[in-house]
């Protein structure tokens, strides 16, 4: 089973479409998907602005993703991202201690060095999958 | 005359645009696209993992079957981030909103 760490963006798009490659990846079974309690916040927020469906994501969430504590604290990280916000992301693919960290934003994450520091791959969900394609 | 034949292919060339008709591709074309030989191709289209269409005696390879080469992904997985591609300005956006709340 290989781990993820996953950005909101990537969550929120397998809860708006079934045939999308977010919702593919979530449930593969050789994947375990997870989030950060802030990220699962964050979540219950954007849930909310978007109008979807409360109840159902929240039990889709909580279902398919594994949630873990925030111990580091997102502002060591500010130097990875390029909008600071962002930075509790890179956060919690180090505190997951995973080397993949999947999102639709690349732009934001300063890739080369995440991967030099961390050694943490950013890649987009069907990249992700096609990475998977190519382990069997 | 002639401007007129010209004219006939320029319209036919547009046309098959217009209706986007999935361009296809020798084995030798997609050897040099993938930086194979055409031995492999041929093995490859035997295995089944490009898929290719025999017409006579030749073969030819629409371009779904080498979208790996082109997108770095196979083609349901690249239509698939296309599905997600539908919503994601908008998911982004709420994303960014909510991110600057805090």
């Amino acid at each position: 089973m290989i781990k993820v760490f996953l950005d909101s963006d990537v969550v929120i798009s397998s809860l708006v479409s079934k045939l999308g490659a977010s919702h593919q990846l979530i449930n593969n079974k050789d994947v375990v998907c997870f989030i950060s309690d802030v990220s699962y916040k964050e979540l219950l927020k954007v849930i909310k602005k978007l109008g979807l469906d409360e109840k159902n994501s929240t039990i889709l969430i909580k279902s398919n993703l594994k949630i873990i504590k925030l111990k580091k604290s997102s502002s060591d990280f500010k130097n990875y991202v390029n909008d600071v916000d962002d930075a509790h992301i890179v956060a919690g693919t180090v505190e997951l201690k995973t080397n993949f960290l999947i999102t639709y934003n690349t732009k934001d994450f300063i890739i080369n060095k995440i991967k030099e520091k961390f050694n943490i791959q950013i890649m987009t969900p069907g990249l992700f999958l096609q990475f998977l394609r190519s382990k069997k | 005359m002639p401007i007129d034949i010209f004219c006939g292919v320029w319209y036919k060339i547009v046309m098959l645009n217009q209706i986007n008709i999935p361009k296809t591709y020798t084995p030798e074309q997609v050897a040099l696209i993938l930086q194979l030989t055409k031995n492999t191709i041929y093995d490859l289209i035997d295995r089944g993992e490009i898929v290719a269409k025999k017409i006579g005696k030749v073969y030819r390879i629409p371009v779904t079957s080498i979208y790996f080469a082109l997108t770095g992904m196979d083609y349901d997985l690249y239509l698939a981030e296309k599905e997600d591609f539908k919503n994601l300005d908008k998911i982004q956006k709420a994303i960014k909103e909510v991110r600057k709340e805090k």
